[in-house]
Formats: structure tokens, sequence, C-alpha cells
């Protein structure tokens, strides 16, 4: 029987790395949703006030200028995230500049 | 008084992760169970009660076989998660009221209630001491705002959608509590004591059934009686409160007309529980009636079920929720008395499960 908050000896999906990853991949959905939450109440909070009206976001298209941006952007967190599980060395992506400061 | 967005967010997201893993992954994991070679012959097997070694013996093997299954070590790992998670995220949230909370508890303080009696000197219970019930850190008495973080965060964000221990998703919590409270024979009573009752949640839904009658709740934590005093003055419930062992209780013989039990006996090993029962038995006036409400014993439910109330007890700190689940409550209150006692589930998932019976009127 287990009587207090420490973890269980065994793991729940095969090791503990992986439990730890796991956690991690949670914790970080929270945070996902916490920021989204928080987005979609400011969206409200501008239409209540007639900054914004309602579906003003998903009907605007970004233009040339927001759309260079969102795109380098995109790109660059993309290549940053699943790069990060495939470098070779550490020289390549310093080197190559890919890693945004 | 309602938590900051962060704090609601991050609580409503640990509902909806529990509702979706005790539902789609609970699911095809029960799936996968039912396809296993050995799923049969535990159904049989289950259906004939045993001994406790061997009852454990059988749930070693039923855990096993869940195990099998992705979906069933996801489903109980993301439970964990959860499990954890309310307090740490519920702490945080409730942490950033604590300005406007600390004047209500110490107004509370200050005006000393006869409808309140704590015993410092009070022996906490070898099987009580040391447990962190639920995973709340440092136990039941471990932060002066466990009682906020329940009420404000864990039970309308988390608890209230279902899907953790017996409690199956969608189920409303405080229904199963009305309808536990209508397991009561007569339509009157006029004395009722709660042993354990961490509060006054299931005495508040007395006093909606019962108007007249009066209310005492027992417990062993002083900071779930001082919390429970607060929200019975708040609700103008009119329940008296004492620090006391179930086991010994203020009560004289003969004293009270009905118990009420709810979600107790799980916690509290098969000699506390008899204890208990004796007790009540001893402060029951002839024909008065006593009322548990638990989850299922594992003779009652399917051997995944079983897999998913055992689990109670090495992950979420309810060091005797498998005995308990072997206990026979049926044969202890029999045993110390009762009469008419029966058992039986107040639906199909077979949570709440009701054991009631009756202090004989001649003895």
């Amino acid at each position: 029987m287990a009587k207090t908050t420490a973890l269980p000896e065994r793991t729940y999906l095969s090791t503990t790395e992986l439990d730890s990853l796991a956690r991690m991949h949670t914790e970080m959905m929270a945070e996902l949703w916490i920021l989204r939450d928080r987005v979609l109440v400011l969206e409200q909070l501008l239409t209540d006030s007639g900054v914004l009206k309602a579906d003003h976001v998903d009907r605007y298209t970004p233009g040339p200028d927001l759309t260079r941006k969102l795109n380098a952007d995109r790109d660059r967190m993309v290549a940053r995230i699943v790069g990060a599980g495939h470098r070779k060395s550490l020289d390549e992506v310093v080197k190559s500049g890919k890693r945004a400061a | 008084m309602n938590l900051d967005q962060q704090g609601r967010a991050g609580m409503q997201f640990l509902g909806s992760l529990q509702v979706y893993s005790s539902s789609a992954l609970q699911q095809q994991a029960s799936e996968d169970f039912a396809r296993q070679p050995e799923a049969q012959s535990l159904a049989q097997e289950f259906k004939q009660d045993t001994s406790r070694a061997a009852w454990q013996a059988r749930l070693d093997r039923v855990r096993e076989v869940a195990e099998r299954s992705k979906a069933y070590r996801f489903n109980r790992f993301f439970q964990r998660c959860v499990a954890e998670e309310i307090w740490v995220k519920a702490a945080a949230a409730v942490e950033r009221k604590r300005a406007q909370l600390e004047p209500i508890f110490a107004a509370a303080k200050s005006q000393p209630s006869d409808k309140l009696k704590l015993n410092p000197s009070l022996q906490i219970p070898d099987f009580y001491r040391g447990v962190e019930w639920h995973l709340q850190p440092g136990g039941l008495d471990g932060h002066d705002l466990f009682g906020p973080m329940f009420a404000l965060g864990i039970l309308p964000h988390v608890f209230s959608r279902g899907g953790f221990a017996a409690v199956a998703v969608n189920d409303n919590i405080l229904e199963q509590r009305r309808e536990v409270i209508k397991q009561f024979r007569k339509p009157s009573y006029r004395r009722i004591y709660e042993p354990g009752c961490g509060g006054a949640g299931t005495l508040g839904i007395c006093r909606e059934r019962f108007p007249d009658a009066q209310l005492i709740g027992g417990d062993l934590s002083a900071r779930a009686l001082r919390d429970g005093l607060g929200m019975s003055e708040r609700m103008g419930w009119n329940i008296h409160f004492r620090q006391e062992d179930a086991r010994h209780v203020a009560e004289p013989d003969n004293s009270v007309d009905g118990v009420i039990s709810y979600a107790v006996h799980h916690e509290l090993p098969e000699s506390a529980a008899r204890e208990v029962i004796n007790e009540m038995y001893r402060i029951l006036e002839p024909g008065g009636d006593m009322v548990i409400s638990d989850p299922p014993p594992f003779r009652a439910v399917p051997p995944f079920n079983a897999a998913l109330l055992a689990w109670e007890t090495e992950h979420r700190a309810e060091p005797y929720f498998i005995e308990s689940d072997i206990t026979n409550l049926p044969q202890l209150m029999r045993e110390a008395g009762f009469v008419d006692v029966e058992e039986y589930a107040l639906q199909g998932t077979g949570y709440p499960w009701v054991t009631r019976g009756r202090k004989p009127v001649k003895q």
C-alpha cells in the first residue's frame, strides 16, 4: 500500500524516462490550454468593449508584410523543434545560423 | 469568489484530461482486457467471495492482464497525473487569493462558536498517522487553504466532471449524495450523526431532506471541521462539529436515530471499520437507522473495474481501499446487532454502493 505522495516505484509507461517525458508533455498541454483560454478571453473582452467585431480575428487575412513575418517565424519554430531531435552536431546548427538567438 | 484566469483554466484542463482518459482510454482498455484469454475465467472467479489473501492474488493477476493494454497504461498514467496536479495547480491558484481568503478565516477563528468542539489532545489513530490521503501534501491538515482549494478549484472544475476512483464520467457527485440520503427509510429523523464527516458536504444535504433534525458531525481533522463550520454558517445549516475518533465518540448510548457514513469506510482497515460500526450501534436508539455509502466491494464488480478500484491503494494514497473492498460490511453490521441489513448499488456502475441496517426495537 502507498500512504504518501512519493512516486510509486513501478513506472506507468515502461521506463522512468518515458514517464518523465509524458509528464513534461502533459504539463506543456496544460500551459498551451491556459494560453489559448487567455487569448479567447482577450478576444471576448475586446469584442465586448467594441474594439473588435465578433469573428474579426477569424476573418482576418494577413497582408504581405505580416505574412512574411509569420512565415519566417513559423519556419524557424518548426526547424527548432523538429531539428532539436535530429541534429547531428551542435556545430552545424550554430554555424548555419538556423538556431535563433 | 472565483479563481483567476490562470487558475481556472489550469483546473479545467485537468478536468478535461481526466474525462478523456476515463472515457475514451478507459473504454479502449476495457475492450483490450475483454479480449485477453484470461478474461472469462477471471470473470467467473470474481463471482465467488474468498479469503483476503486469495483476493489479493486475484487482483495481482487482473492488474497484470490489464497492463498489457497501452490504453490502460496511459489511462493510469493520466489518472495519477491529475491526482497529483489538482493539488499543485489548486495550491498555486489559491495562494494568489490568500490576501482575500485570510481575513475570512481570521474572522471565523476570532468568533468562538459553541457549534465547534475541538480536542487538541486527541490521539490520532496509528492507521491514520503519516497518510497523505488522496495525495494531499502533508495529509488532510497539511495546508491551511485545502478548503478553498477544494471548493474553488477541485470540486467545480475537476471532480464535478467525474472520472476518478469509483465515480464515473459525468456522474453528478452532489446528486449522488442526495440519492444516498434518500436511502434513510423514515421520512424524518430527530438527530443524525456523521462519523468522519470531513466538513459539511453530506450533512448539508441531510439538512435539505430533514430540515428539523439536529445534525452532528465528527472528524479527526481540526482543519476540516473549521472549514465545515464556516460553510454550515454561511449556508444556514446549523450543524454541530466535534473533533473525535469515530471509534469513541462523545454521544451517549441511544442518543441518535440516524447515522450516515459517507465515503469513510474505504479509509479504514477492517478492524477500525468494525469498531466504528459497533460504536454507531451503541449511539443509535432502538429503531434507529445507519446508512453507509462507499465504493462497491470487489465481489460486486467485473474484474477490470476491480483493477481500477484496487489501483487507488497503490497510487492515490488510499492505503485501505483494497482491504475495505474485500471487507463484508453487511456481515460486520449483523455481528454488531443490526437487523434488516441490505446492500445494493444506486446505479449500474456499482457506485454509490449502499449498505444499511436498523438497530432492532427489541433487544
